[in-house]
């Protein structure tokens, strides 16, 4: 599933016009109008979530008996009305937004470091090293992903480390696949070169030459990778198969659903699927730009 | 779809009166973030049935886009094209995309460069010959077939029949080119432009490859443009020259005439980069000093006056216009000519001045020259 | 001679990867906390004697590798055991779910495919105008989108407030084409949404890219006309991943379409899988990711063939 995504959104948008040399200056470094938007959104939902217990919200997991369930937006101090429980569902939104932050910080801090290790290391020593990553990368292509996410979720159990931990392993070979493609263009550069001449230790040159060269393109292609662990948990959640104790959008969708189909009452569900969205979208325009910036797609392919 | 083809097969037998291609000051501008682009700044040269224009230059000079902006190829949308280029009598400057394309192919074909990246890799050789005869004369696939065969067989590869179901990367360099050019004549065109039609290919393999053109353009009686940057590949081949400059005409005259009584500096560097069978061996060839200039902002006087070794004080500031000279037909862009008083003069000045682009080209060595880009 | 050498490596690999797999859910199953015995016995599970024979009549007593090695004995004839819930061969199971998902696949990629190629190829050849970037945007936006928020919405507005469509639930081809179709109608569009946009924006970008050699040029100085030129030089040579991709998810979708089939409740194999998992069927969840992998491997050898039809470069190289 990663894999599929990766290839086409790390198309490049643009390309130089033709008949003429000069590149498409149009973002030049820029994130442009929809980035900006891109940014404040992800910084708004990153900052209210994380300070989601001082805010003068109402408590997600309290019931308010004064309305009746599934009020509409607005009704009786709900600023986005109840949900099937009579829980605020403005309030369990920023609350289910931890679940997505820990999601994308987890599955983007252990992929970096493993699979970024994995990835370097196979690409500077070749050898057998890389003929056993590939073998593992070729039987993970092959192995369902989605399935071996919930068969992890289901046999060892559905709280939050899991969820996280599960995610980043089936994450974790697409990321070693990018840092040993990025590594092996690196390691032919002339400043390698260079170094190796001038007696460096390989040591040396995986830290000070390669690695800060890795480091930002792996992260461009991490930005890819969040969106779809923020989908991935949201799946499990959806599916029932998360911890009922936790919030998260993907269980507030699961949950607004039978009264969207029986009752029309559609806000429950719409609300954390369209907030679920937006920070997807503002999460892979931004991934966009940076491997538009970085030029990932060389790497990649 | 159809109106313009059977408008093409009224028009075909035209009149046999006025120049084939006529060309008035035209221009083809680029828009571009950093700025408008005058890749063609003023170009004007008249060009009769059956006869060959050579356009010389550097590389960035502007000739390819030259060549494919008066066919019509560059359809971005950040191309300008203004000015006047009439073909036939019909001006194409402002023609609709269709009675441009309707020229296409039967009117005026094209040869490019590399024939390594002009052929369709995934198409058999066969097939890019005949879809050009089954949609312009709407032929029947046998006959088209078999005509891709004479058609093979009339540039030069043997064994055409079983060319025709062979792709691209299974011919030679060479062929690949007599291929392209079985394919632009198919449709029998008046007008052949070839960009740079023997760059991409081994030496052996460029004089052949030009007299075939050569060659085809007698028996068809069809007239030519060839792009190139080597004043030696048109020596012996071209009725007429034009050299090009940072977008602009600088010198144009019959063929002949330019090498025996060249006007322009410029003109006399490109000579002398040519190398000459009777030179020793090892004799440094002389390369121009510098590069082309920027075509976002040209030089406010003449355009190649930053690299001149004859420029003084006026070249800078003032543009000098196309002048005739005493030969006919014979035009160039210079205030100090090679081979006028004027001229010997203002060289004479900068060697004393220590100039490095005049010490360059005294000497020919090309150390100079390149101290010249500082 | 070397052509079949190669072709005979590449099955060797492929069926290497199978293997591997099935190696890796075999192990995962015995790894894993979760216990079939557990749930097949329920309350009876703490007597000793009736577990131990239990054990026995699934052959759980054996060594790890002796079971795993019948396993794939029998998985090579075609058994691949019954399921410790329901005691169904898990054949049985798998050719009873397949044809759901198969039908919901094939319909989504098909149409997926129908709508892509066009508007890629309109969306390259007007490249960088207005209605290029708005099904740029539009594609990018699809991508963002989870099928199970796109699939709520699709049911709220087709089914609850337009009622076109049945919320939920799978009719079989048997009860009529007018009614399986219209029960498959939504949950192909949740898949359709996903795939398309992907496949626009990879086929768009290789257009492009294509659109830019030399042969274009070429093909457009013989005079011919766009559509002759998008469709006959410019589509073939810039098909690759998206061929690629496209293939892909033949395997992918299997296992892929679990929410929508969940959503929509088609019984298909997503929801085999879901549901063994859930109740430590292992051999059936065995079943599916054999079936999932093997399928997967399948088309990419197919593929590979494919490239070979398609570019004569490769048929050169390969041979």
């Amino acid at each position: 599933m990663t894999d599929i995504a990766a290839t086409a959104l790390s198309a490049p948008d643009m390309p130089s016009p033709p008949g003429t040399s000069a590149p498409a200056a149009r973002h030049n470094g820029a994130l442009g109008f929809g980035g900006w938007l891109s940014a404040i959104w992800l910084t708004v939902i990153t900052t209210s979530t994380i300070v989601a217990p001082w805010l003068p919200i109402d408590d997600p997991r309290i019931t308010d008996f004064a309305v009746p369930n599934n009020s509409p937006i607005g009704k009786a101090g709900h600023l986005l009305g109840t949900d099937q429980n009579g829980f605020d569902i403005f309030s369990r939104l920023i609350w289910g937004g931890r679940v997505s932050l820990i999601v994308a910080v987890g599955v983007l801090a252990i992929g970096m470091v493993v699979g970024g290790s994995i990835g370097l290391l196979a690409g500077f020593w070749r050898g057998k090293l890389e003929i056993l990553l590939m073998a593992i990368v070729d039987i993970f292509l092959a192995f369902p992903a989605l399935i071996l996410l919930i068969a992890i979720v289901a046999f060892l159990g559905a709280d939050l480390t899991n969820v996280v931990v599960g995610i980043s392993l089936v994450s974790i070979p697409a990321f070693a696949r990018i840092a040993r493609a990025t590594t092996l263009t690196f390691s032919q550069r002339e400043f390698v070169l260079a170094a190796r001449a001038a007696g460096a230790t390989n040591r040396r040159i995986i830290l000070k030459e390669i690695l800060p060269n890795v480091l930002l393109p792996l992260l461009a292609f991490g930005l890819l990778v969040v969106g779809i662990a923020i989908v991935a948990e949201g799946s499990l959640a959806f599916l029932g198969l998360t911890s009922q104790e936790t919030i998260s959008w993907g269980g507030m969708i699961n949950g607004g659903r039978p009264a969207l189909q029986r009752e029309n009452i559609a806000h429950t569900a719409m609300l954390p699927a369209f907030v679920m969205f937006l920070t997807v979208l503002a999460v892979n325009f931004l991934g966009d730009r940076f491997r538009a910036a970085f030029d990932v797609r060389d790497a990649v392919l | 779809m159809s109106a313009p083809r059977s408008a093409r097969r009224v028009l075909g037998p035209a009149p046999e009166a006025g120049a084939l291609l006529d060309v008035e000051g035209f221009r083809t501008h680029f828009e571009t973030p950093a700025g408008t682009v005058k890749a063609v700044d003023g170009v004007s040269f008249t060009l009769e049935r059956g006869q060959t224009l050579g356009i010389v230059g550097e590389s960035g000079s502007g000739k390819t886009v030259l060549a494919r902006s008066i066919m019509g190829l560059l359809t971005a949308r950040n191309v300008q094209r203004s000015g006047r280029v009439a073909y036939n009598g019909q001006d194409l400057v402002g023609a609709s995309k269709q009675q441009q394309r309707a020229l296409w192919g039967t009117e005026m074909a094209m040869v490019f460069q590399d024939p390594m990246t002009s052929l369709n890799p995934v198409m058999r050789i066969g097939r890019q010959i005949t879809e050009g005869l089954r949609y312009h004369l709407d032929l029947p696939k046998g006959e088209a077939a078999a005509q891709a065969v004479q058609l093979l067989e009339s540039v030069g590869i043997p064994d055409p029949n079983r060319r025709i179901n062979q792709y691209p990367h299974e011919l030679s360099g060479g062929m690949r080119q007599r291929v392209t050019i079985a394919i632009a004549l198919a449709c029998g065109p008046k007008l052949l432009l070839a960009d740079e039609p023997t760059t991409a290919l081994d030496v052996t393999v460029q004089a052949q490859i030009l007299d075939l053109l050569n060659e085809q353009q007698r028996e068809r009686h069809m007239a030519m443009i060839l792009v190139t940057h080597d004043l030696g590949v048109v020596a012996g081949r071209t009725d007429e020259i034009a050299v090009m400059y940072a977008g602009q005409i600088v010198e144009r005259a019959p063929t002949r005439t330019l090498f025996s009584s060249l006007r322009m500096p410029y003109t006399e560097a490109l000579l002398r980069s040519i190398p000459k069978l009777e030179q020793p061996s090892h004799t440094r060839l002389s390369i121009i000093g510098g590069r082309p200039p920027d075509l976002i902002n040209p030089p406010a006087g003449c355009r190649f006056a930053p690299r001149c070794p004859y420029a003084q004080a006026k070249c800078h500031t003032e543009p000098p216009p196309l002048v005739e000279a005493d030969t006919p037909g014979h035009v160039y862009r210079c205030w100090f000519p090679v081979g006028s008083a004027a001229g010997l003069e203002a060289l004479e000045r900068n060697l004393a001045e220590h100039n490095p682009a005049a010490e360059a080209a005294a000497t020919g060595d090309a150390a100079a020259a390149a101290a010249v880009e500082g | 001679m070397t052509v079949i050498k190669t072709l005979l490596i590449r099955v060797t690999r492929l069926a290497a990867v199978v293997l591997a797999v099935s190696f890796l859910t075999f192990s995962l199953t015995k790894l894993l906390p979760g216990d079939p015995v557990n749930v097949i016995l329920g309350p009876q599970a703490s007597n000793e004697t009736v577990r131990a024979a239990v054990e026995k009549d699934l052959g759980l007593d054996k060594p790890f590798i002796t079971q795993y090695t019948s396993y794939i004995g029998g998985a090579v004839q075609g058994d691949l055991g019954r399921s410790y819930n329901s005691k169904f061969e898990t054949t049985t199971l798998l050719r009873q779910k397949l044809p759901a998902t198969l039908e919901l696949m094939l319909l989504a990629q098909l149409i997926s495919i129908l709508i892509s190629v066009p508007l890629a190829m309109y969306s390259a050849y007007r490249a960088n105008t207005r209605t290029d970037r708005a099904i740029t945007t539009t594609a990018f936006g699809l991508i963002s989108f989870p099928n199970y928020a796109l699939a709520v919405a699709l049911v709220w507005l087709f089914a609850v407030q337009l009622r076109w469509f049945p919320a939920i639930g799978y009719k079989p081809i048997e009860a009529g084409l007018g009614a399986n179709l219209k029960s498959m109608a939504l949950p192909v569009a949740a898949l359709v949404a996903g795939l398309m946009a992907v496949y626009t924006r990879l086929l768009r970008s290789d257009l492009i890219a294509t659109l830019q050699e030399d042969f274009v040029l070429m093909a457009k100085s013989k005079g011919l006309p766009t559509w002759h030129i998008l469709l006959r030089h410019a589509l073939r040579p810039s098909s690759f991943s998206l061929l690629t991709v496209f293939a892909i998810n033949f395997g992918a979708l299997i296992g892929g379409s679990v929410i929508v089939e969940q959503f929509f409740v088609i019984p298909g194999v997503g929801s085999l899988a879901i549901e063994s998992i859930l109740r430590r069927d292992y051999l059936v969840v065995q079943g599916v990711v054999l079936l999932i992998a093997t399928s997967f491997v399948l088309v990419n050898f197919a593929v590979d063939l494919l490239y070979s039809v398609l570019d004569p470069r490769v048929r050169r190289a390969s041979a």
